[in-house]
């Protein structure tokens, strides 16, 4: 099936030979999360493939994105009642990913013009949150954004995709340790005159490794012996431990 | 050195947790209280969800009450009887009040009233126990010490159904161990705590135990009410966390041992007023926390998708 569509690609490219194209590659496909993960990072690297590329090469941009599967989120507000700070407020926002990276050749305002980073969902401003139909739902918004921000869940790095030459282009996606499991996309686009000339995408996958995984799942599937065993290896530790400092009479 | 969490899906420190485990292990088995009341709040200060430090802090409880209630046996300090009695009016309890959680959940207003239920709950019993402690230790330089007598008739033994307490030497009503061990159930559903520290004063102060039998017979509660906590935890809601479980554990269960030691050679009103302080200080740190203006007003978490 994907061998199809690449075929189909590239039959694409054929056909507009004028065209420019990418051609896209990770260092890794799935990030496995072991025992003693404290994040990652993956190297997206490229070339842009176009009959002269040399012609006018300084006028093409290049950005890359890297973003987990959608949930919602609850954003509270907390105000001051009787001098105790309190929930006071609250506002589910949909659509939040679970994580965004993003990396440019330059700024994203000069790239391409607001509607067609909207259309794309690049840029955090530019996110395609579904905000509550509220008068102060920007406030919410931009909490919502430092708050991903601060985790390091949600990052920007404008000016974090290099050209080494006028075709080839390559940029660092960092993944902290508390990054989410699930699906990602990893995205990459060609803009040239501020329009989106090629794109590219691929899975990523975030997933616990073997015996992390494990554990995960027997907790979730069986969570009598989970919690029995926790139990038992509990009072045998606790007993143990006063075995071994007994006081000797 | 870091390691991930496989429930929490987190890394943590190693020796950070490590550390955590041993200093509240260390306050059990000193006073012979869970150590819950701390143990959930450094977690939450370590980036661990409340749900999963509540869940886990439960099941190190189990280990470090363990590890108490054996060296207590060894003492002769366990008083059975009434610490099943305990647990029978515990175990009801808990089960309100997890219910009371689930309740006010809906509201949303679940943190604020744990919070307040640690500050006014740590707050009055620490500051009793600080003034009663602070007192005793300045009576005890001019005239010897008048601890409540056990042979002392009041209103606690005109109740009826009387059982004999062998290892306290107590002849008193259930009524009144049976309601203490409810209400300490209560808190450990609504706060995910052992109740230990409600215990303690009660035990001297209203049921008149002698001080042998307190700290083994309150472990022992602790311990019956930690195991049914974790369970239930794990069971309904799969948030214990079992390789940071073991860390604490294993730092808990050794500081334990320590904690026994040198609770066994300080005099008791010296370890009344240490424990009183950390009580005290613990509900002025949540306190402030509560009035203090908060970094950002804005918090985010995973909302239920409704899509």
């Amino acid at each position: 099936m994907r061998r199809w569509l690449l075929v189909l690609v590239a039959l694409a490219g054929l056909a507009v030979a004028n065209a420019e194209d990418l051609a896209v590659g990770l260092t890794e496909d799935i990030i496995r999360i072991t025992s003693s993960f404290t994040g990652a990072e993956i190297v997206m690297y490229g070339a842009i493939e176009a009959e002269n590329v040399y012609e006018d090469a300084d006028e093409r941009d290049i950005v890359v994105v890297v973003r987990g599967a959608e949930q919602a989120a609850t954003v509270r507000k907390r105000a001051r009642v009787g001098g105790v700070w309190v929930n006071a407020d609250e506002a589910v926002i949909h659509r939040v990913p679970d994580f965004y990276y993003l990396a440019s050749t330059k700024d994203l305002a000069r790239i391409a013009a607001p509607a067609v980073l909207a259309r794309n969902g690049l840029g955090l401003d530019n996110l395609p949150l579904e905000l509550p139909r509220r008068a102060d739902a920007a406030d919410f918004r931009k909490a919502l954004i430092r708050n991903k921000l601060s985790e390091q869940l949600f990052h920007e790095d404008i000016g974090g995709v290099t050209m080494n030459g006028p075709t080839l282009f390559q940029t660092r996606v960092r993944l902290p340790a508390n990054v989410p499991t699930g699906q990602y996309t990893a995205e990459a686009y060609l803009f040239r005159d501020g329009q989106i000339v090629s794109a590219y995408s691929a899975p990523l996958e975030v997933d616990k490794s073997g015996v992390e995984r494990a554990m995960y799942n027997f907790a979730q599937r069986h969570g009598i012996i989970y919690g029995l065993a926790t139990i038992l290896i509990a009072v045998l530790m606790g007993l143990g431990a006063a075995y071994a400092f007994r006081e000797k009479d | 050195m870091q390691i991930y969490l496989p429930i929490a899906e987190l890394s943590v420190n190693v020796w950070l947790i490590l550390a955590m485990g041993g200093a509240v292990g260390f306050v059990t088995g000193m006073f012979g209280v869970g150590g819950g009341f701390l143990m959930t709040p450094f977690l939450i200060f370590a980036g661990i969800p409340p749900i999963v430090s509540v869940a886990t802090g439960a099941s190190q409880i189990v280990a470090s009450s363990v590890s108490g209630v054996a060296t207590q046996v060894a003492r002769k300090g366990v008083d059975f009887t009434m610490g099943l009695v305990l647990v029978g009016g515990g175990i009801p309890g808990a089960i309100v009040g997890v219910y009371i959680v689930s309740l006010l959940a809906d509201t949303g207003q679940v943190d604020l009233v744990i919070k307040l239920a640690y500050v006014g709950l740590l707050g009055t019993i620490g500051s009793l126990m600080l003034s009663e402690s602070v007192r005793t230790l300045l009576r005890r330089r001019k005239a010897p010490a008048s601890r409540p007598k056990r042979g002392e008739h009041y209103w606690l033994h005109g109740l009826p159904l009387k059982v004999r307490f062998r290892v306290s030497k107590l002849y008193i009503s259930a009524i009144p161990p049976v309601v203490l061990g409810m209400i300490s159930g209560v808190l450990s559903g609504v706060m995910g705590i052992g109740g230990g520290f409600i215990m303690v004063p009660a035990m001297i102060y209203i049921l008149r135990m002698p001080a042998s039998t307190v700290v083994g017979t309150s472990l022992f509660q602790v311990f019956c009410i930690a195991t049914l906590t974790t369970f239930l935890h794990a069971w309904v809601n799969q948030t214990v966390d079992i390789v940071l479980a073991l860390l604490l554990m294993l730092g808990g269960v050794v500081g334990t041992q320590y904690g026994a030691r040198v609770g066994a050679r300080l005099p008791s009103e010296q370890l009344r007023l240490l424990i009183s302080m950390l009580i005290v200080a613990m509900a002025l740190r949540l306190g402030w926390e509560m009035v203090s203006t908060p970094a950002d007003i804005f918090s985010v978490e995973p909302a239920e998708d409704a899509q």
